[in-house]
């Protein structure tokens, strides 16, 4: 029996120049937002009469995760390797801020004082930048299960179970960049509603591996697998389609193969061909500045030769074939109905 | 890729905080052009970082593992 335990506490923070061009022509002086030489003092960003724009990521996350194996070692033709984890992730608070002070002097022509942030490190309630702010957390807990018949030395087969419990919470802000334009009052913030869903799937797989010589095998086996869902960035549901959420990942696997080993030992030499039907694949693409997820249907057709030559000592080659005939089926912006997309790939 | 032309910089006035810049009168122009309209060149080595500020990048890590192992001499059948 084993345990595994682990606590992971990570936290970061970076500073840096959001353009990443000091190069930039002096500002015209404006009366009441700069100097004579066109200065302009911002809480964050300092006093400049050049166009600047930093931003400051920040994160702190927690993660405990717990598991325990079982394996079995008996003489006779079963055998099993069972298990159960536990994870505990929380990341508290995610924060992203832009800052320039064009976005400063802007807040104070057109809302005043009272809606810039003075401090800095800023508190998340200035309106004089933007801030993609949010918490995370997820729990999840899995048992799983492999079971083996060996009927022959050379025979076995191989049926695996698991279940799945993911449970995931997020507490958005809304960015409140220039709120006061849509009569938001100074030093609110716009936290959403908390958004919580949970996913319970079952997976497995099943197979069988056969040693028909001493130097080969052949194997087969059908496998189902699964990637939880989750949530989209606020800001960007609604446009373009966005939906709040997106679903779990689904992934249905053919495969069958050979392995050789060689000329005592000396080359190696791989075959396989495999079968994947994909439902509600997770792809991602970015959305007003943020970086959303959607679903699709895909295919994936696909063979494989792997070989390693060892001829001498000295010597190591390594050659790969692969063949691939893809295809997915995506939504069309704008419609109802999907586009099939289809593409095939040698590659060597 | 390797031109010049491509390592020019983004015209400010199509950045949110160069748009806002503009209306407000502090930079109605692109900023990351000369008074001769000529964009500036980002550095061709892009191992070096342009920058108007000391950058920080900060992190830090804890973990605590643990691994016990049980085993039985029990063979079973």
């Amino acid at each position: 029996m084993t345990s595994l335990t682990s606590y992971n506490k990570d936290d970061y923070f970076t500073f840096s120049d959001y353009n990443r061009l000091p190069q930039s022509r002096q500002f015209n002086p404006v009366p009441g937002l700069t100097n004579a030489s066109g200065v302009i003092c911002d809480p964050q960003v300092g006093c400049d009469n050049h166009f600047r724009t930093f931003d400051i990521s920040s994160g702190d996350t927690t993660q405990w995760t717990e598991e325990l194996r079982l394996q079995s070692n008996f003489d006779g033709p079963f055998n099993f390797d069972i298990g159960a984890n536990y994870l505990d992730f929380k990341l508290a608070p995610s924060d992203y801020f832009v800052f320039s002070n064009t976005l400063t002097a802007t807040t104070l022509a057109f809302g005043g004082p009272s809606f810039v942030d003075f401090n800095n490190p800023p508190d998340s309630t200035g309106q004089n930048y933007y801030d993609n702010r949010s918490n995370y957390r997820l729990k999840s807990w899995a048992a799983m299960g492999e079971f083996y018949y060996q009927p022959t030395e050379a025979l076995r087969f191989t049926l695996g179970l698991r279940y799945t419990n993911d449970h995931k919470e997020v507490d958005a802000f809304s960015p409140i960049l220039f709120g006061f334009l849509g009569g938001l009052p100074a030093g609110a913030v716009v936290e959403n509603p908390l958004q919580e869903v949970t996913f319970r799937e079952t997976t497995g797989r099943l197979g069988v591996d056969w040693h028909f010589s001493p130097d080969s095998m052949l194997y087969a086996f059908y496998s189902r697998g699964y990637k939880g869902g989750g949530f989209n960035p606020p800001s960007s549901v609604g446009i373009a389609g966005i939906n709040a959420t997106f679903d779990p990942e689904f992934v249905n696997s053919y495969e069958a193969g050979l392995k050789n080993t060689l000329m005592n030992g000396q080359l190696l030499l791989n075959l396989t061909a495999f079968h994947y039907d994909y439902k509600g694949y997770q792809i991602s693409r970015i959305v007003n500045r943020n970086s959303v997820n959607e679903n699709i249907d895909a295919t994936v057709n696909g063979a494989e030769i792997e070989t390693v030559w060892n001829p001498t000592h000295n010597w190591r080659f390594n050659g790969t074939l692969g063949w691939l005939d893809t295809s997915d089926q995506r939504p069309a912006p704008r419609s109802t109905s999907s586009i099939a997309r289809k593409a095939t790939r040698r590659s060597l | 890729m390797y031109a010049s032309s491509s390592l020019q910089s983004v015209n400010s006035l199509a950045t949110l905080g160069g748009s806002f810049g503009a209306i407000i009168g502090l930079i109605p122009f692109n900023a990351y052009a000369t008074t001769g309209g000529v964009p500036f060149q980002q550095d061709p080595n892009f191992r070096n970082l342009d920058t108007a500020i000391d950058p920080r990048y900060e992190a830090r890590l804890t973990l605590l593992s643990s691994t016990p192992k049980l085993i039985s001499r029990h063979r079973l059948r």
